[in-house]
């Protein structure tokens, strides 16, 4: 195991941001079963997410963002199917 | 669509197991643990009592006045009361206590205090740099032995009285040393505090004390700074001359020799040792060295005192281990006797404590605590990081053992900072530092009592220990540096994202613990 105390002495982001196409794994944290559509906040960052299931909620997915929009820190993604806990 | 706590399935925060309902709703399941709490600032504080016995009777009695507002069935909520009260923590706490207590009494009955004396005499440690110096050296005992009760009661029976015979600041000193033990509990690979952070957010252990290195040695390096800087400037206060000429003359390098128990207990706990194990034979060596080398007779670590007009004072008298006194003085004596017999009644009244936050638990007074908070108050990242700090560290006001309080509150960390994709090291950190510090802050936490109980049994040890130089539990919280630094740390951390990990930057190996 490596041990890197120095590691991440940063200040990071409230609103983190992500690119079109990049893969993320990240916590479903919503599902509105009356759109189908779940979402994953991340920070105060928020992506609606196609093609997850309820039962998702509080797992983690792997999704890929689709479209970012930083100004607002909002976007889309989608899951994809390889799912991870 | 907003946030996670709003339209749409959220995921449900961790339900208790079957709830004790009271007349007047599930706030009412708080009154024992507010009584006692009312009791403890009354009697240490208003009337400074300083009597852990007393403490007792508070909690008994708030436990009676909760039984009398239950709506049905009395016996659900005696059942509470007992699972509180037979939570492993709780007995591993007093388990620590018990081992540390004979091992720091047979320390000082090996005149190891006097060592110490002598020690800083030929070092040129003044009462200046006593206070930061003793803050190091808890530090690192408390990270190596991994248990901060432990630390706490060796450091009071060991530094604290040279420290203060020397001219140091008592709230100084006890401010250092419950500091040493928040660093070592928040830090230490083999704490228990370590072990349940990470487990319960899905984290290795490994990863949490490399990730948190940074947040604890900022404060630590605070307060270091700090306590230099108090020490230089409290120099001035008055020192007892008899004590101090007193203190000297007993000064004996010999004492000494028991750094190498001391080295032992580490060196065993950092590999892996349990903490009885650990303790148990750096025991045995300093019960050697004191026999070996004559710095304390058998009778100063184990004697038993019969009546002397008694059968057995005629027959048994002159044997090892056996004095005839008088009838009144009749009893077992020793340092493994007097170790940890003083916390006996702190056993007792962390036990009823955990059994009264129990039922604030099954009550669902502590559950709709947490809705609240996350429903109304975590709406941001940054209010959920600053909401997760203040509950970790408020809820020792009602739990007092930092382990318990942490266990408790847990679950509620990880649906609030899953809620926005805060990584299981993130919400280890926050989980670990704030109770770690609160436990040893609160003046009827845990760690501030176990103190206390020990520094009371001082004034019979040591001829030169006065009444005057005992810290009361009440004074101690604003000295205790390092857990406020450490608390102000993670409101930064909060406010401006510092050390802030998502688990899109990062997940957390999960479940491994060692």
């Amino acid at each position: 195991m490596s041990i890197r105390p120095f590691r991440n002495w940063r200040f990071r982001s409230d609103t983190p941001v992500f690119a079109p196409g990049e893969e993320i794994r990240a916590y479903l944290t919503a599902f509105d079963p009356a759109t189908g559509e779940g979402r994953a906040r991340i920070g105060d960052t928020v992506l609606s997410v196609a093609g997850a299931s309820a039962g998702q909620v509080d797992q983690l997915v792997d999704l890929r963002v689709q479209s970012f929009d930083p100004a607002q820190s909002i976007g889309r993604a989608e899951a994809l199917p390889a799912v991870a806990d | 669509m907003n946030d996670g706590t709003h339209a749409g399935h959220s995921g449900p925060a961790p339900a208790p197991p079957a709830e004790i309902r009271f007349h007047g709703g599930k706030a009412m399941s708080a009154v024992p643990i507010l009584f006692f709490i009312a009791w403890a600032i009354a009697q240490s504080g208003v009337l400074g009592i300083g009597d852990t016995a007393g403490l007792i009777v508070g909690m008994l009695v708030g436990l009676i006045l909760g039984m009398l507002l239950v709506r049905g069935n009395w016996a659900d909520y005696a059942e509470a009361v007992v699972e509180g009260m037979a939570q492993k923590v709780a007995v591993t706490a007093i388990v620590a206590w018990l081992w540390a207590g004979m091992f720091a009494a047979t320390l000082q009955a090996g005149g190891f205090v006097d060592g110490l004396g002598w020690l800083a005499e030929t070092a040129g440690m003044g009462p200046a740099v006593f206070p930061a110096v003793t803050f190091l050296l808890a530090a690192l005992l408390a990270t190596g032995i991994g248990t901060g009760y432990g630390t706490v009661i060796a450091f009071v029976a060991l530094f604290f009285p040279a420290g203060v015979v020397l001219g140091a600041d008592p709230l100084l000193m006890f401010g250092a040393i419950l500091s040493g033990a928040v660093f070592g509990d928040n830090l230490a690979p083999v704490s228990d505090t370590t072990i349940v952070s990470a487990v319960t957010q899905d984290s290795d252990v490994g990863g949490v004390v490399a990730s948190r290195f940074k947040y604890a040695i900022i404060a630590a390096t605070l307060a270091f700074i700090a306590y230099l800087g108090f020490g230089w400037a409290s120099t001035g206060a008055a020192i007892d001359a008899d004590a101090a000429a007193l203190f000297r003359a007993q000064s004996n390098a010999s004492g000494l020799f028991h750094l190498l128990p001391i080295a032992v207990v580490i060196g065993l706990a950092i590999r892996g040792r349990h903490i009885i194990q650990a303790i148990s034979v750096g025991l045995i060596l300093a019960v050697a060295i004191n026999l070996l080398f004559g710095l304390a007779p058998g009778t100063d670590m184990l004697v038993f005192r019969v009546a002397e007009d008694s059968w057995a004072a005629a027959r048994f008298g002159d044997w090892p281990l056996v004095q005839a006194v008088a009838a009144a003085e009749a009893g077992v004596g020793g340092s493994l006797y007097d170790g940890p017999v003083g916390f006996a009644t702190l056993a007792v009244l962390i036990l009823l404590v955990l059994g009264g936050a129990q039922v604030m638990i099954r009550g669902g007074g502590f559950h709709a605590l947490q809705e609240w908070l996350l429903e109304k108050v975590a709406r941001s990242v940054r209010s959920a990081e600053l909401t997760m700090v203040s509950v970790t560290a408020g809820i020792n006001a009602a739990i007092t053992i930092n382990t318990a309080a942490q266990i408790a509150i847990a679950p509620y960390i990880a649906t609030i900072g899953k809620r926005f994709n805060i990584n299981g090291y993130r919400r280890a950190n926050i989980l670990d530092a704030n109770t770690s510090a609160l436990g040893y802050i609160f003046p009827w936490a845990g760690g501030v009592l176990v103190g206390y109980t020990q520094m009371q049994g001082l004034a019979e040890t040591y001829d030169w220990f006065t009444p005057a130089m005992v810290v009361e539990p009440i004074q101690a919280w604003p000295w205790v540096f390092h857990g406020w630094l450490l608390v102000a740390v993670f409101l930064f951390s909060a406010w401006t994202g510092f050390g802030r990990e998502y688990t899109t930057d990062r997940i957390s190996k999960g479940h491994a613990t060692q």
